[in-house]
């Protein structure tokens, strides 16, 4: 019981979208699709959240969307990285 | 707020989609500012992509470094440029997969693979509205050459 209830106390890690760096609260039950979701909000962004992915700035890997934000190894002070998956151009 | 391009970065952003494209296949360039000065396009950046006579993607291992170097540099993409085999508009595709989502941010869009004249003539200039929509806008309210 004493593990759950740590898992849903709130802290903070940072997003980054073009450069551009904002705080977001997390908690650790949280699944990182809904972070991505409340992160694009934070941007302004209202394109399909499947059009993007979410990285980890220290390790350059791409997170699993599915995993919890404690399964992702994600704690307080993690820098995160929202990133387009696909960019292309055409007639 | 217009950006202002300098002569010499427009002129090396025109021979950068010559050169890639060949007059046969689109290509994407980029300009970057740093974050802490959003007015100012300091950088010109040409992606890896792939490219046909009608359409381009950015390779998705260097989309990812990429990404993960803005965010440690602190440098912010204000415009994608990219070229059209004919006339410069913005397609469904060119609205769908662009590199920033951001509402204000622009894309022009410049016609005949870049081989015409270097500068704003017959481009295509388009803008994320807030609602997430492109619209196009007049070119002399976003862009002005130095």
């Amino acid at each position: 019981m004493a593990n759950d209830k740590d898992k849903t106390a709130k802290f903070g890690v940072t997003v980054t979208y073009n450069g551009l760096g904002k705080s977001l609260e997390v908690n650790g039950n949280q699944s990182l699709n809904a972070v991505l979701q409340h992160a694009l909000k934070l941007f302004g962004v209202t394109a399909n959240p499947s059009g993007f992915r979410l990285l980890a700035e220290a390790s350059g890997a791409e997170l699993n969307l599915n995993q919890s934000v404690e399964d992702a190894g994600v704690v307080a002070g993690t820098r995160l990285v929202l990133a387009p998956r696909v960019v292309s151009g055409g007639i | 707020m217009a950006y202002r391009i300098r002569r010499g970065l427009l002129e090396r952003t025109f021979e950068q989609l010559r050169v890639c494209g060949c007059g046969r296949n689109e290509c994407q360039a980029l300009w970057v500012g740093p974050v802490g000065h959003p007015e100012e396009i300091s950088r010109l950046i040409h992606p890896q992509h792939d490219a046909s006579p009608v359409g381009f993607q950015l390779e998705e291992a260097w989309l990812t470094r990429f990404w993960l170097d803005m965010a440690r540099d602190g440098l912010s993409v204000r415009v994608q440029i990219h070229t059209h085999p004919g006339r410069a508009y913005h397609s469904a595709t060119d609205d769908a997969f662009p590199i920033v989502h951001s509402p204000g941010f622009l894309s022009l869009v410049i016609p005949n693979f870049a081989t015409g004249p270097v500068g704003f003539d017959r481009v295509f200039l388009a803008q994320i509205a807030d609602d997430g929509r492109w619209q196009e806008v007049a070119i002399h309210e976003h862009l002005e050459i130095e």
